[in-house]
């Protein structure tokens, strides 16, 4: 399989191009401390499984030796397996987010360990990160109800009303993930997509509240006793292209103007099912597009600003963009520069930056220098 | 295991007056790899003297000559270089193992930033039309040929484009392809086929560049 002559002259001269500017003595040192704090990191991992291992390896023999202890009192979680797999909740906004338990409502601590039959409301300026052991996180919008229905190696959710993001890690053998809505169940598999909660309309959907949109991998929708594959840039009930662009963006907070459907978000309505089935017409184009335009000009103004060191512009630039785009495929990379400025010239918000970044991303791409940063911020 | 790390510790402390930045003396490829999988972090000043040439090597033919992001990409390949060296089990050079994880670093990078950047930056492609003092003519010549093979490449269907910068710039295998753009081995030889064509086709459009291409040929 010899290349085409003017190809493989190409590529020869790519080949013999070289780095016109040598890393400096800076850059050196960055890399290697940056070296140093994955090495450090890779050893508290392994001394985490060790220690894990251990304590397994305990708790097998005492059972075996049968020893009788009640370990929990409380009915749930029963068993110490059921612990690592909580969900963690982290308020993005302060204020205006409960978490009904048992009846009663209570505030909610970042780091809160979420249950099955726990219900979260957000208000009209709350929202909520919740981040799952597997790598998953979700943000819960403003005015939304979400509650966790199961935790394990199914994790099942229910939007009452609102908006909820989801970046969904890929799912190992046996494991589910799903978002319920009054009237339809969304079933991942390592995908990102945004559901919504809305006003049911005549024209879209045959009525359904239901609004998914997929910017990576793909969902299946049931509803109605029908099941759709919705797909990469895809977007569902297929036939709302035209309400869709208003409708799907799960950018949910108070000031984003494309965030505050408020005609169509109902929070406090009663849940209704469809009778009629949604159908099954492709939608015309992404409904996003817009958007992420938006998105892609407010970090270029943000890079623009850090590049040319003017370290507060580009700071109140990125809290923009968080503050607008919570949700978006950008934002880490949004958190990581942001964390990453605050560190280089306050090592205490620096710290904060990182807490709120892993909170968000345990296992995001920067989450061992994050993680090196509280440290140093302490 | 452990002499390996007093071994470094010592030369670490040998170094301590000077720059740590400064190359570590000498170290063999298997006891920097057990330096890193032990957790020392004395091991980190060796890995990236022995890792960054190759790193960057990877970046250049990848991205070009002049990213504005190469130094961020470089030290994101080298976190997972650290991160990866567990399942390094020796069926492969130490420089192709880096070569593969910096390319797969860069590959989801840009995938990440897709809506973000384009995959070569225009910023650095304009960049590199200023010659500096120490360019020769022929740097110069080379570097604009390179720029617009690049601006071709960039016009393809990026994993065409991926595919045959990473067989035929970077000389990764279709094996080794596959794993970095996660797809089947068949899918990254299709790729490789059609995109060497597309390239040839979009440089056969361009005149210009073929000629000036084919005479660079010549004077060799």
């Amino acid at each position: 399989m010899n290349p085409p002559h003017l190809s493989r002259l190409a590529t020869e001269l790519l080949r013999e191009e070289e780095r016109l500017e040598p890393p400096t003595a800076a850059d050196d040192t960055r890399a290697i401390d940056a070296i140093e704090r994955a090495i450090a990191a890779g050893r508290g991992r392994r001394r985490i499984r060790a220690v894990t291992s251990v304590a397994s390896l305990a708790l097998a023999a005492t059972v075996l030796l049968g020893v009788g202890w009640r370990l929990h009192s409380r009915p749930s979680p029963p068993t110490s397996t059921s612990a690592p797999l909580a969900a963690l909740a982290h308020p993005l906004s302060d204020g205006g987010v409960v978490v009904v338990r048992d009846g009663r409502e209570r505030s909610i601590a970042s780091g809160t360990a979420l249950a099955p039959a726990d219900r979260v409301v957000t208000s009209a300026t709350g929202r909520l990160a919740v981040s799952l052991p597997t790598g998953t996180h979700l943000v819960v919008g403003v005015s939304s109800d979400f509650a966790v229905a199961e935790q394990g190696l199914t994790f099942a959710f229910a939007l009452g009303a609102g908006t909820l993001h989801a970046d969904v890690a890929r799912l190992r053998a046996g494991e589910r993930f799903l978002v319920r809505t009054p009237d339809g169940e969304i079933e991942v598999r390592g995908t990102s997509f945004d559901v919504r909660v809305v006003d049911p309309s005549p024209t879209c959907g045959a009525g359904t509240r239901t609004r998914v949109v997929v910017s990576e991998g793909t969902v299946v929708v049931r509803a109605s006793g029908r099941e759709d594959s919705v797909h990469q840039g895809e977007s569902w009930p297929r036939d709302c292209a035209a309400t869709g662009a208003r409708e799907a963006t799960v950018a949910s907070t108070p000031s984003a103007p494309a965030a505050t459907p408020s005609a169509e978000v109902t929070p406090r309505a009663q849940p209704s099912r469809s009778k009629d089935p949604p159908t099954t017409v492709l939608a015309a184009a992404s409904p996003a597009g817009s958007d992420l335009a938006a998105q892609n000009a407010l970090l270029a103004d943000a890079s623009a600003a850090r590049r040319r060191g003017d370290r507060a512009a580009a700071l109140a630039t990125y809290d923009r963009f968080l503050e607008q785009y919570p949700g978006s495929q950008l934002a880490e990379s949004a958190y990581v520069e942001r964390m990453r400025l605050l560190a280089a010239s306050d090592p205490r918000r620096g710290a904060a930056a990182a807490r709120a970044y892993l909170a968000r991303y345990p296992r995001g791409f920067a989450s061992a220098e994050a993680t090196d940063l509280t440290a140093d911020g302490r | 295991m452990k002499m390996v790390a007093a071994r470094l510790r010592a030369q670490v402390v040998h170094l301590v007056p000077r720059d740590r930045a400064e190359p570590v003396p000498s170290l063999d490829d298997t006891e920097i790899i057990a330096a890193v999988r032990s957790g020392d972090p004395f091991g980190a000043t060796a890995l990236y003297h022995r890792a960054r040439p190759q790193v960057d090597r990877t970046l250049v033919r990848v991205l070009g000559g002049r990213d504005r992001e190469h130094e961020d990409f470089a030290q994101i390949a080298l976190i997972e270089l650290v991160q990866s060296l567990g399942a390094f089990r020796g069926d492969c050079s130490l420089d192709t193992w880096i070569s593969r994880i910096s390319a797969r670093t860069v590959f989801k990078q840009l995938r990440r930033r897709a809506s973000d950047r384009r995959m070569f930056d225009p910023d650095a492609s304009a960049d590199d039309a200023v010659a500096s003092s120490s360019d020769t003519g022929r740097d110069v010549a080379a570097r604009s040929l390179s720029r617009r093979v690049r601006s071709h490449l960039d016009a393809m269907d990026p994993m065409k484009a991926w595919t045959v910068i990473l067989h035929d710039v970077c000389g990764h295998d279709l094996r080794e392809i596959a794993e970095i753009t996660e797809c089947t081995v068949a899918a990254a030889q299709t790729r490789l086929s059609r995109g060497r064509i597309d390239l040839h086709e979009r440089i056969e459009r361009d005149p210009e560049l073929a000629g000036e291409m084919s005479a660079r040929e010549g004077r060799r």
